[in-house]
């Protein structure tokens, strides 16, 4: 049994190459939301960082998914949005999601944020 | 969606004419934005109230709610002399006479609280300071939403009325007082000193005279008997010379001006205070001059013929009494002849009364003529003897009798005043005031009736001629009304020819409007006898050519029966038993828009009043088939404008969508590509020698990629500013300006800049949009500084025409003012990019969040001396 982690969902190779080296630890990754929960089911997780978009399933429906499995409410999810609109925020929060973070462009900046949230779930927030 | 630029277009459509006209014009100073629109449709409704009003015979105006001017038709400027320039500079409804202004501004709250006021007599003061009558209406003026602004006042001029009234009223009481010295005269007792007494204050009062003397002829000298109100100053002898010519001559001597007349001492009549005389000669009925009735004025030329006439009338009283009181002295003389000088007194009363202007009708308790003098068998035109013996309702129609008896048998009282109508032997009537007076004995037993009776055919004739005035007038005002307050042109039609049979003798009435285009003639409103026609279409051909309507004659047919080949739809009147027919065409512009036709049953029944009548009616009738026309073309053109309105919104609806997706595209699909780029050149770098051209072009791409950054977020920015909501809530910009250079000097990077913030205060206007704006300010001040030694920025508070805002100055390399207004285009860069980086939609986004608040945004500046930009939020509710 793996220590719990990251679990990072995100469609786009490239993009979750990118997501998952600015993180600190080695985070796993879920190509879509099936898979999310895929991996959801064999171990546990810490975080679960989620991008808006995802193909068939989106982030906001994953997280609607999680929320609604008694096994899997309780894990803290952090959508990631390139766009984070009103809208957005409202419905996101209102599913349940523990946070919502702007996905910057620049890639110091998407460092700096991931990293900041690594630390925060990883480390600062207590567990059972 | 709603463009206010439009919204007067729509009052002025929904308003059809007038009422919906006027207001637009007071309306104007509501709109700032789209001014040019609200000036045209103005300009289009002055034009609109200026045809309608043109040919309304009732002066318009109209103040706004500040009770001034707006408007005024040809009318008003003919009756008053004043046009609306002129009233600019009169106090408020000043071309009102003064007292009368006052009546009116009294009902005025009236007004306020929504009523009218509806034909309210007063004299309006022209510019000449000539008087005129006018029937003042007024009502208040409400905008598309029902606010009050301002007033409608329409002005009937009924100074002719006024006129022939007050001519009347002289009139009536001119025969008032002679038939009241008549009965001093029948009833005194003939004592001659009552007699003088009673006529000299009559003529006194009815002919605003400043002194009247009565003269008596005693032996060769003239001797004053009785006087009303001479001047002081003026002794027993007021001026003398006048009725010594009057004695010699037996003539009336009138004299205009005492000053200018060679006939009299200018000296005397100064002192005693005289400017005109009238003397008028006593005489017995011989002819004999008995005395002199003098009158005098203390102004010049203060009578004219009517108080002449009244003053023969009642010289002639005074001769009559003079001549009886000389055998009544006899009489004293000698008591013992009394039986006989009593039937002598008889004999000369009768001579008397048979002198007398008026008729004399005494008759027994039984109404039985027992006599009457020359002057009443004159006026039946019977003689004396055929009057003599019958009952006076012999005289009488049927109808005329009730009346009669109530006036002449009535219980005994006082005399009362009775217009009665009698027939003279020729059938023809005389129409006589009739003032009756009871005959009564010693022991008050009734014996009989005196009745004095005048004749008032002509005063008759006048009130007839005056009511028919009355009613045409009453009719072409409630025409014009109706047109005023844009009625259907069936109602107006109907209305109309139910008027006008009441003043013309038509048997069928036919209203029909043109259309030409149809070649067809609608019957709008019409009547045969009780029976209203029903609707219906003509052929066009029915009324002729085009070329007969446009000459806007009014064609006048004697008899149709003697007509040879007369058109169809008079061929149709010929066949409903019509004889004479009326028509007049309905012109607009010189284009006949319809006809009006009135039939009647005999030949020859209009007569050149009837056709005047029916070319002022069919004036009235035309403007409202024009306006009716113009009210149609408005709602058509309104169905338009909202069609095409409906069409536009569709595409900006659909536009908008697509607008959506793409900028949702660019959020998140085109960020994602340049988010890679960017992070792989950036492990590149971090994974690269120190040097080296692959270091170079992982920087280049590392460079480029920071670039579409900046661009793809200005343009999302953008892109949702259109659709976003503005929050506007009061903001502390002196706090945003200084958390924006905190974010700036980071940006910097530690560049020494020398940062001058005002007092910046609240203001309010969306937060995130007031910081996307002025951070792009101020990062364009620092960006355009970077050459500068020593940069300099300032920013301070603005107030502009009630708009707050901030200024941003800096002291970098400026530019072209020229190009100031291209500078905030998307793209439009001033500055080679390479030198001065950006993505060149900044200024866009700050000239849409100003346009957004209702605010603006411009700048200044000069090449190498600095720029300043301007930003303002409009004029925010709060904060």
């Amino acid at each position: 049994m793996t220590t719990p982690g990251v679990i990072l969902v995100e469609s786009d190779p490239g993009e979750a190459e990118l997501l998952a080296r600015a993180l600190e630890s080695s985070a796993a990754v879920a190509r879509d939301a099936d898979e999310a929960l895929r991996l959801l089911d064999g171990r546990p997780a810490r975080v679960l960082l989620v991008s808006e978009r995802l193909p068939r399933v989106d982030g906001l429906e994953l997280l609607q998914r999680i929320r609604a499995d008694a096994r899997l409410r309780h894990i803290p999810v952090v959508l990631l949005s390139s766009e984070p609109t009103p809208t957005l925020l409202r419905r996101a929060y209102t599913l349940g999601a523990n946070s919502v973070v702007r996905k910057p462009v620049r890639f110091e900046e998407v460092r700096a944020a991931l990293r900041e949230v690594e630390a925060y779930w990883m480390r600062r927030n207590e567990t059972r | 969606m709603t463009d206010p630029a439009l919204l007067p277009l729509v009052v002025a459509a929904l308003g059809g004419a007038l009422l919906g006209a006027a207001p637009l014009l007071l309306d104007r100073h509501r709109w700032r934005a789209g001014r040019r629109a609200a000036e045209r449709a103005e300009e289009a409704a002055t034009a609109r109230l200026r045809l309608l009003t043109e040919h309304l015979r009732e002066a318009v105006i109209t103040y706004d709610r500040d009770r001034r001017p707006t408007f005024v038709n040809r009318a008003f400027e003919r009756l008053t002399g004043y046009g609306l320039a002129d009233l600019a500079d009169l106090e408020f409804l000043e071309y009102i006479h003064p007292d009368d202004r006052q009546l009116l501004l009294a009902e005025w709250e009236r007004l306020d609280r929504g009523e009218t006021i509806d034909g309210q007599e007063y004299r309006i003061l022209t510019r000449d300071r000539a008087i005129q009558w006018s029937a003042g209406s007024w009502r208040p003026l409400r905008d598309a939403a029902g606010r009050a602004i301002g007033y409608l006042g329409t002005e009937l001029d009924i100074t002719e009325r006024k006129r022939t009234e007050h001519d009347l009223r002289l009139d009536v009481e001119l025969f008032q007082a002679v038939m009241e010295v008549q009965q001093a005269v029948v009833a005194a007792g003939l004592d001659p000193t009552v007699v003088m007494r009673v006529i000299a204050e009559r003529a006194h009062a009815l002919t605003h005279a400043d002194g009247v003397l009565i003269e008596v002829l005693e032996g060769d000298e003239l001797v004053s008997r009785v006087d009303t109100g001479v001047p002081a100053g003026a002794g027993p002898r007021v001026e003398t010379s006048l009725s010594g010519v009057c004695v010699r001559t037996g003539e009336v001597q009138r004299c205009e001006d005492t000053a200018s007349d060679r006939r009299v001492d200018p000296e005397v009549t100064r002192r005693q205070g005289i400017r005109s005389l009238v003397a008028v000669p006593l005489k017995a009925a011989d002819g004999r001059v008995l005395g002199v009735l003098k009158v005098v004025w203390a102004r010049p030329g203060a009578f004219s013929e009517r108080e002449v006439r009244a003053l023969r009338l009642m010289a002639g009283l005074v001769g009559a009494a003079l001549e009886h009181a000389a055998f009544f002295e006899s009489r004293q003389a000698r008591l013992e002849e009394r039986t006989q000088a009593l039937q002598e007194s008889e004999q000369r009363f009768k001579q008397l009364v048979d002198a007398a202007q008026e008729g004399i009708w005494v008759l027994d308790e039984r109404q039985v003529t027992t006599y009457v003098n020359q002057r009443m068998a004159e006026l039946l035109d019977y003689p004396k003897g055929e009057i003599l013996g019958r009952p006076v309702y012999d005289f009488m129609e049927q109808s005329a009798r009730g009346p009669a008896r109530e006036a002449l048998a009535g219980p005994n009282r006082p005399a009362g005043r009775f217009d009665l109508r009698f027939r003279r032997r020729d059938g023809s009537e005389l129409w006589a005031m009739v003032s009756a007076s009871p005959l009564v004995q010693r022991d008050g037993a009734r014996v009989g009736t005196v009745a004095m009776v005048t004749d008032v055919t002509d005063r008759r004739a006048t009130e007839e001629r005056l009511r028919r005035t009355a009613e045409r007038l009453a009719m072409l005002h409630d025409l014009d009304r109706a047109v005023l307050d844009a009625r259907p042109i069936a109602e107006i039609g109907r209305a109309a020819l139910a008027r006008l049979g009441r003043i013309v003798p038509v048997q069928r009435a036919e209203l029909v409007v043109f259309d030409t285009a149809a070649g067809e003639a609608r019957l709008l409103a019409g009547f045969d006898g009780p029976r209203s026609l029903p609707g219906a279409v003509i052929p066009l051909a029915a009324y002729g050519s085009p070329a007969a309507w446009r000459r806007g004659v009014v064609q006048c047919i004697a008899d149709l029966a003697q007509m040879d080949d007369p058109p169809e739809r008079l061929r149709r009147m010929l066949d409903a038993g019509i004889r004479a027919v009326l028509s007049a065409p309905l012109l607009v512009e010189g284009e006949a828009v319809g006809q009006l036709d009135l039939g009647a049953a005999g030949p020859d029944a209009f007569t050149g009043e009837h056709r005047d009548l029916l070319l002022e009616v069919v004036a009235p009738l035309a403007l409202a088939v024009q306006q009716a026309r113009l009210r149609d073309e408005l709602a058509r053109r309104r169905g338009e404008h909202e069609r095409r309105l409906a069409e536009r919104a569709a595409a900006v609806r659909e536009l908008g969508s697509e607008l959506d997706a793409v900028v949702g595209g660019l959020a998140h699909e085109v960020r994602s590509p340049i988010r890679q780029l960017h992070g792989f050149a950036s492990l590149l770098l971090e994974e690269a020698g120190p040097a080296g051209p692959a270091r170079h072009a992982a920087e280049r791409i590392r460079a480029a990629a920071d670039r579409l950054g900046t661009l793809v977020d200005d343009l999302v920015r953008l892109g949702r500013l259109g659709r976003q909501e503005l929050l506007r809530e009061p903001t502390d910009l002196g706090v945003l300006v200084g958390e924006l250079i905190g974010r700036i000097e980071g940006q910097e990077g530690g560049r020494r800049i020398d940062w001058r913030v005002d007092r910046l205060g609240v203001v309010a206007c969306d937060r995130s949009l007031a910081a996307a704006a002025l951070g792009h300010l101020l990062a364009n001040a620092a960006k355009f500084t970077r050459p500068r030694a020593e940069p300099v920025i300032r920013v301070e508070r603005v107030e502009l025409e009630g708009e707050a805002g901030v200024v941003v100055r800096d002291n970098g390399v400026g530019f072209d003012p020229e190009r100031a207004d291209r500078l905030f285009e998307p793209f439009a860069r001033l500055h080679p990019p390479e030198e001065f980086p950006g993505s060149g939609l900044g200024l866009a986004i700050v000239r849409r969040v100003a346009e957004k608040h209702g605010g603006r945004a411009w700048a200044e500046a000069e090449p190498d001396r600095g720029a300043a930009f301007y930003l303002t939020f409009g004029a925010g509710r709060g904060g």
